[in-house]
């Protein structure tokens, strides 16, 4: 991925800032380099040519011809050697330098009269030197005035500026970074509620998005809003109304049922209660279809456990079961309990007395895995493969059997899970129910 | 036994009735909540058959409504909506079972009967006392030698709540209550007949008289 372009609003906003701060404030600095830069040897020039003109009124005639300087009004600077002041003037054919120089000495044009240069030159003991030279004319006389000075105290202030001014430049560059930080993110705030709504959406806490989010995408949330309430609504009248039929349908098979004599018209019967059973409860089945919801699946097993008993009070079997902490099932509650119910009953219906639930995490990630056994008699091989085909029925002579894990294969493939027989330990039927869990499962394993 | 069936479907709620007759149960038929919550109220009632959607009051209401008065009348649910949810609030509310529409009557009988003896804390399986054994399915007596004999409809449900009451003061009214829907006869001196009939049946000792108060059916007195 593109460092400069990250996937994230937020990402994308404080890179492209902190760029164009970095730049603004670079280019500052190197403006303000310069310009002081400048100004400085503006000003040294300035000093300089005044020099010159100094030195050139401290010039008068020699008594033998040419010019000559008077000792008296030159600077006792230009006398120290190697001070960093230094003069050469040209007239004629003559040259005489400065006793600082001693006896190195310095290139510079000769400008002509009325005219000046500044340029570098290196000095004595390579020092770094400013030169001016001018040229004049005295006394029917060309004169060439060169004067240099040492430039390293003036660069090492420089520096010294430079540095500091960098030193600021970086400090209010952090300082502004972090300000456009916590403006990014104040001004991304509202997405952020929206995402931890989605979050809640998807771990089945919310049914809808709460926050109304900015309004560059309010319309957005309010189309997907109205998309779940649309799709919740349509899901829950169908389910009425197919309940409705089921009942309706029931009832009237009931009565039939009282008034059927001949074993024909009952076997009928008996296999339109199948039909309507299993094909109404699989058009029942909310599946995927719903935005995600949780099961809490120790109550539900506290519940049905009890409910279980009851039905089966005569056997009064011995339910045991346990859950892993905090396990929950992604998927709708009616679903999931006519998961748990259908495969704890049909454990119940064959078991001698002990039926054992486990309900735990599977071993490769975010799954559910669910397992069911009892002490009944259990299955052949061969049965055990007819079980694990599509709409068995293992047991034509027990009223009702069979379709229990019919459903339970329906449910079981709504939420793309995997379904498995075995021989359980105890003896009797062994059901493995694998189904994709809930994503909250997976952080709680990876945080643990 | 006393049965209150309360289904609002007319056609199955009447053959239901005349099933549940025929098998000896002496039964009341209500379609609406309301009246059959007083009735589960009022009447001494055995067991209570309980559809859910009811016009009135909703079967659960009903049911939540005695158990909030301690009424522990058995109530086993009859409806046609099956979903595990429903069963689980169902028995969450205090029902005793649970049997989804469309039953066979058979099956309805056997949970009944087991409902029955549950309640008042006998074993499951057959009716048995002192020797005497009642058959339910053809409400015909085994004796001890295992001979058979059949019983009328009126012994048959007579002797059926003596053998679920053992031991029991049981008064005449008190049996005519039980054996008798709400419109039928309940003249109590037709019971001194039957008991006397049943007396010719399972033993003269079996079943006691105790003057002014009523019979107890149970072990004969040693003799002395």
């Amino acid at each position: 991925m593109n460092p400069l372009a990250p996937r994230s609003l937020g990402g994308r906003l404080s890179a492209a800032l902190a760029l164009s701060l970095v730049i603004l404030l670079g280019l500052q600095w190197i403006v303000a380099s310069l310009a002081i830069a400048q100004l400085m040897e503006r000003q040294l020039t300035a000093r300089l040519a005044r020099d010159a003109e100094s030195l050139l009124a401290a010039l008068q005639e020699a008594p033998g011809g040419g010019l000559q300087l008077d000792p008296r009004r030159v600077s006792p600077r230009y006398q120290r050697p190697f001070s960093g002041y230094y003069y050469t003037v040209v007239s004629g054919g003559q040259r005489e330098t400065s006793r600082s120089l001693w006896d190195a000495d310095i290139a510079f044009p000769l400008p002509g009269a009325g005219r000046n240069a500044t340029l570098r030159a290196i000095g004595p003991e390579r020092q770094p030197l400013l030169v001016y030279a001018a040229g004049f004319r005295k006394h029917n006389l060309e004169v060439t005035v060169a004067l240099g000075e040492d430039l390293t105290s003036l660069n090492a202030g420089l520096r010294r500026f430079q540095l500091i001014h960098g030193g600021v430049s970086v400090a209010i560059l952090l300082a502004l970074l972090l300000v456009q930080r916590r403006i990014v993110r104040a001004g991304l705030q509202p997405l952020d509620a929206v995402r931890q709504d989605m979050e809640r959406l998807a771990a089945g806490v919310a049914t809808r998005i709460e926050s109304p989010g900015p309004a560059e995408i309010a319309p957005l949330i309010a189309q997907l809003n109205r998309l779940l309430e649309t799709m919740g609504r349509r899901s829950r009248r169908s389910r009425e109304a197919l309940g409705n039929l089921a009942h309706a349908l029931k009832t009237r098979l009931a009565l039939l049922n009282q008034v059927a004599t001949q074993p024909q018209m009952r076997e009928a019967l008996a296999d339109m209660d199948r039909i309507v059973e299993r094909e109404l409860k699989r058009a029942r089945l909310a599946g995927e279809a719903q935005p995600g919801q949780r099961v809490d699946l120790d109550d539900e097993l506290t519940l049905l456990a009890q409910t279980l008993r009851v039905l089966h009070a005569d056997k009064a079997p011995d339910i045991d079961w346990s859950v892993a902490p905090g396990l929950r099932l992604a998927g709708d509650r009616e679903d999931l309990l006519e998961l748990l119910g259908n495969l704890l009953d049909n454990a119940c219906k064959w078991s001698r007395g002990r039926v054992v639930f486990r309900a735990s995490g599977t071993a490769s990630g975010d799954g559910i895995l669910l397992t069911v056994e009892d002490d009944g008699p259990g299955c052949a091989p061969a049965t055990l493969e007819t079980l694990a085909r599509r709409g068995f029925r293992a047991d034509e002579t027990t009223p009702g059997s069979g379709l229990g894990l019919a459903i339970v294969r329906d449910i079981v493939e709504s939420y793309g899970g995997r379904l498995a027989f075995g021989r359980a330990a105890l003896g009797g039927l062994r059901v493995e129910i694998e189904l994709p869990g809930d994503p909250s499962n997976a952080t709680k394993g990876e945080s643990t | 036994m006393r049965v209150l069936l309360v289904e609002d479907d007319a056609a199955l709620g009447a053959s239901l009735r005349l099933s549940l007759e025929r098998s000896g149960y002496a039964t009341d038929l209500c379609a609406d909540g309301i009246e059959a919550e007083g009735l589960g109220e009022v009447e001494p009632y055995d067991l209570v058959l309980l559809d859910l959607g009811l016009p009135g009051k909703p079967g659960l209401e009903v049911l939540h409504a005695w158990r909030a008065r301690a009424n522990r009348i058995p109530v086993i649910i009859l409806t046609a909506r099956d979903g595990w949810q429903e069963k689980v609030e169902g028995l969450r509310a205090g029902a005793d079972d649970y049997v989804a529409k469309p039953f066979r009557i058979e099956e309805l009988l056997a949970r009944m009967e087991s409902v029955l003896k549950r309640s008042r804390g006998l074993a499951a399986g057959p009716l048995r006392h002192a020797g005497v054994s009642l058959d339910e399915a053809t409400q015909s007596l085994l004796g001890a030698d295992g001979s058979r004999s059949a019983l009328t409809g009126t012994e048959y449900r007579l002797l059926r709540y003596f053998m679920l009451n053992p031991g029991r003061l049981l008064s005449k009214a008190q049996l005519a209550d039980h054996i008798y829907e709400n419109d039928g006869d309940k003249d109590s001196n037709v019971i001194e007949v039957y008991v006397n009939r049943l007396r010719q049946k399972i033993g003269p000792d079996m079943i006691q008289t105790r003057r002014g108060q009523g019979y107890v059916f149970g072990e004969p007195p040693p003799r002395g």
